[in-house]
């Protein structure tokens, strides 16, 4: 069965810590309960969640659907925003977890990664040191989300393919955008995108959400 | 019962301590400064705005669902404290209660307070021992004296401490009598549910497949053994067709979603919180139910039938029977459940002139939106070549090398002349349908891309010994496959699939690369002499991906025969008429795989003794 493979990376640095968080996990939680409802993702789709702070979590491994139990997800007080070493992180788990074709068996499809952050990278010379990694690290699609007024589109460009903004850090921005992610996702599995094949394109944002070109 | 009214009356989210205490007790073990730090800084900057809160006790604290103070309720409900609970946390009097005192003997009371309150987040008492009322005042151990050491120490951290608290845990614990800090679980404890039980998590379920948990044998029981399963019961919230007995939750849900059951426990007796959890168990529905099928829109640009069949007959080789071919194309579900439309497309002819069969399928890219347009161009186009080789003698010409060929397979030279031919008439027969699609694109404003699709071409030409001579040309990913040849070798691969790192990697014939040079052309050619076959296939990735797990598995003829021992005797049922076989070969194209639902095609040739032989055994 070839799986496709969705990373989510999510800030977990102190700024977050109360209602964004929380909003994030409605969101999440109603990201699910839509994917659940469609039936390629039920077959096909494998979640891992990622987050980050002054330590980087694997709180989810990569894992079905099917299967899936949400996580804990927790603040710290405070602290920096390691981005860099969370992608550090994430080039391991993909190099691990997801199959590639070979003779003798089917690859997974082309992962997607989804990367949500309310700052700026705390070890910013890591994070660009990872860029390059990332970019080369077979991903379909690259969507980036800065949420909140100090989020900087700039530092994520070079990373995304695309990098949407969300205004504000309530329920409403996060639940569109978790929203959104799975109506991508969703498009991501039932087009595939082949490798030489341009990336499957995105569904319209909900009004809450601005891509940046 | 107070505490409860002021929390309804508020209609926040949350709860009160002690109730959060009785599950989320771990989550606070886990991060034992989110709880007090926020609550030590709000009292400390509360104090220094030159106030007193008096009011600083469980019945005034809102733990939010995710684990934090709800510190606006707390705010808000300064000066006006529990009633039942003053006497334990102000048993001098409270701040509001006392207004004559002085601003700093009343911040004094708070800090006591608040020192009562620490002193229960961080001991905690077993659950059985705590309720959610302060029923007993005099028995419960909020009431009891506390270590001076221990209040002196709050106070310090309020008065100037660190800006973490954390770092004075050690110090408070040790005041307190307690040895070691309270250790993070080993396993993230989940969240309270709604109701405040402690929420045990089960392995998901799926609608309509069998469903089976042990409960003793959970992780979350393990080791009580008063907990066994005989006295184990549940209380309501059970979708349809689970059934609950002697610890074991059994049976084949018939209802999908999340489902939250209460589990009485034996030990712990009677209502208490302590005795019952709440279980969570996700039932998925099941893919199959989901899917939809929504008709394609018949007015868009380049529409098409969702399905198709073909079929012809031709002579067999060295002037015995007839040959049939049959081909299917199907819609995926992929397709299906959104009213896409197919993007695979098939193509069959038989040139009496030349003495060539001409099969092809091709398909199509999803991620291209006009790729259905592509593949019917790319079959038409590479037909339409080889109908007009018929015209003008090359067809005839290439036969003859042929024939030469196979009379004498073992010249080298006579075979790389044929082979060159070959390569010549598929890479022009590519490029025309290449160039059809390009002034396709231009007409309609779109671009080349917008037309991916792959190619496979089958040239199969009788021979007049009895023998067959087949070439192959193939674009992209799909094959073609042709089996039962007598001898050692039973089958043959005649295709080499373009595949990369990743599922759904491929080369398209609308791409230059695939044919940017005389070499990259000719590794697409595959050309064998065959002294006799029973079936020949060409499919897209939508049959060959379910059937062949890797690219070694499709190599091996074995899988070729399976397939065939799966359709054969659907096409005996209905030998009466070819068209009939077509039709059942597009019926057998429904079956169900999961995570594999591309359009399906086959082209499907087969000899006059295919079908009256009996089909090999299934492995």
């Amino acid at each position: 069965m070839r799986r496709l493979p969705v990373y989510l990376l999510l800030d977990t640095s102190g700024s977050m810590k109360g209602e964004p968080l929380e909003s994030v996990k409605t969101g999440i939680h109603a990201m699910l309960g839509g994917l659940r409802q469609d039936p390629h993702a039920l077959e096909s789709l494998y979640l891992s969640i990622i987050t980050f702070d002054r330590e980087v979590k694997t709180v989810l491994p990569l894992t079905s659907l099917q299967a899936l139990q949400l996580p804990v997800i927790t603040c710290p007080e405070s602290g920096p925003t390691h981005l860099g070493e969370a992608l550090e992180v994430l080039c391991q788990r993909v190099k691990s977890e997801v199959v590639l074709s070979t003779q003798e068996g089917q690859g997974d499809w082309r992962p997607l990664l989804f990367v949500m952050t309310d700052g700026v990278p705390s070890d910013l010379q890591l994070y660009r040191e990872m860029i390059p990694r990332v970019r080369s690290a077979g991903f379909a699609s690259i969507i980036a989300c800065a949420a909140g007024p100090k989020a900087r589109q700039e530092d994520l460009k070079p990373l995304a393919d695309q990098v949407v903004t969300l205004e504000t850090m309530d329920g409403n921005g996060f639940v569109s955008f978790f929203r959104w992610v799975s109506a991508s996702v969703a498009a991501g599995t039932a087009e595939p995108g082949g490798g030489t094949a341009p990336p499957p394109a995105l569904p319209p944002p909900p009004p809450e959400i601005n891509l940046v070109f | 019962m107070s505490a409860d009214l002021a929390f309804s009356k508020n209609r926040r989210p949350g709860q009160l301590l002690l109730r959060f205490l009785d599950s989320g007790h771990a989550l606070f073990a886990a991060e034992p400064g989110r709880l007090l730090g926020p609550l030590i800084r709000f009292l400390r900057e509360f104090h220094q705005s030159g106030q007193a809160h008096g009011a600083v006790m469980p019945g005034r604290l809102l733990v939010l669902p995710g684990g934090d103070w709800d510190l606006e309720f707390f705010k808000n409900r300064a000066g006006s404290p529990d009633a039942l609970e003053l006497e334990v946390y102000y048993p001098d009097g409270g701040g509001a209660t006392a207004p004559d005192l002085a601003l700093e003997i009343r911040q004094r009371r708070d800090i006591r307070a608040l020192a009562a309150v620490v002193h229960l987040i961080i001991t905690d008492h077993p659950p059985a021992r705590r309720t959610r009322r302060v029923r007993k005042l005099a028995d419960h151990p909020l009431a009891q004296a506390w270590p001076a050491a221990f209040i002196g120490l709050v106070d310090r951290v309020l008065d100037a401490g660190p800006d973490d608290p954390l770092t004075a845990l050690t110090d408070w614990m040790q005041a307190l009598g307690v040895e070691e800090p309270p250790m993070p679980p080993a396993v993230a404890v989940p969240p309270a549910s709604d109701d405040g039980l402690p929420s045990v998590p089960l392995p998901n379920g799926m609608m309509g497949r069998p469903y089976a948990v042990e409960l003793p044998a959970l992780e979350e029981f393990a080791g009580g053994a008063a907990e066994g399963a005989a006295g184990m019961k549940i209380t309501g919230g059970l979708p349809e067709g689970l059934h609950f007995d002697d610890g074991l939750l059994t049976g084949t849900p018939r209802q999908a979603g999340e489902f939250e059951i209460v589990l009485h426990l034996p030990s712990a007796g009677g209502g208490s919180p302590a005795g019952r959890r709440m279980l969570q168990l996700m039932v998925n529905p099941s893919p199959q139910s989901l899917w939809k099928n929504l008709p394609s829109d018949p007015g868009a640009l380049f529409a098409r039938p969702d399905t198709d069949t073909r079929f012809l007959t031709g002579p067999g080789s060295g002037g015995e029977g007839r040959l049939t071919v049959i081909g299917a194309s199907r819609r995926g579900r992929s397709h299906a459940h959104v009213g896409g439309f197919r993007d695979d497309d098939l193509g069959m002819a038989w040139h009496p002139g030349s003495g060539w069969y001409v099969l092809t399928v091709a398909d199509g890219a999803g991620s291209a939106r006009f790729s259905r347009e592509g593949a019917r161009t790319a079959c038409a186009v590479v037909q339409a070549y080889f109908s007009e080789l018929e015209k003008d003698g090359a067809g005839e010409s290439l036969a003859k090398r042929t024939e030469a060929h196979a009379q004498c397979p073992d010249d080298a030279s006579a075979a790389q002349v044929l082979k060159s031919e070959l390569c010549r008439h598929f890479e022009a027969a590519a490029l025309l349908a290449r160039r059809s699609l390009e002034a396709t694109a231009q007409k309609n404003r779109a671009e080349l891309r917008d037309f991916h699709t792959t190619l496979i071409t089958v040239l199969l030409h009788p021979l007049a010994d009895g023998q067959w001579f087949a070439a192959a040309f193939s674009i992209g990913d799909g094959a073609a496959a042709v089996i039962g040849l007598p001898g050692a070798v039973s089958g043959l691969l005649l295709t080499r699939a373009d595949s990369g790192e990743f599922a759904g990697q491929t080369v398209f014939l609308t791409l230059d690369q695939s044919l940017a040079t005389p070499e990259a052309v000719a590794a697409r050619v595959r050309m064998a002499v065959l002294p006799g076959f029973k079936a020949l296939f060409l499919v897209t990735d939508g049959v060959s991906d379910p059937w062949f797990p890797s690219d070694t598995a499709l190599a091996d003829p074995a899988g070729w025969s399976r397939l065939w021992g799966e359709i054969q005797p659907l096409l005996l049922n209905a030998h009466d008429s070819p068209q009939a076989q077509a039709e059942a070969l597009l019926h057998w194209m429904e079956f169900h795989s999961p995570g594999h639902h591309d359009d399906r095609t086959m082209v499907l040739a087969m000899s006059p003794l295919s079908l009256s032989s009996p089909a090999p055994p299934r492995a």
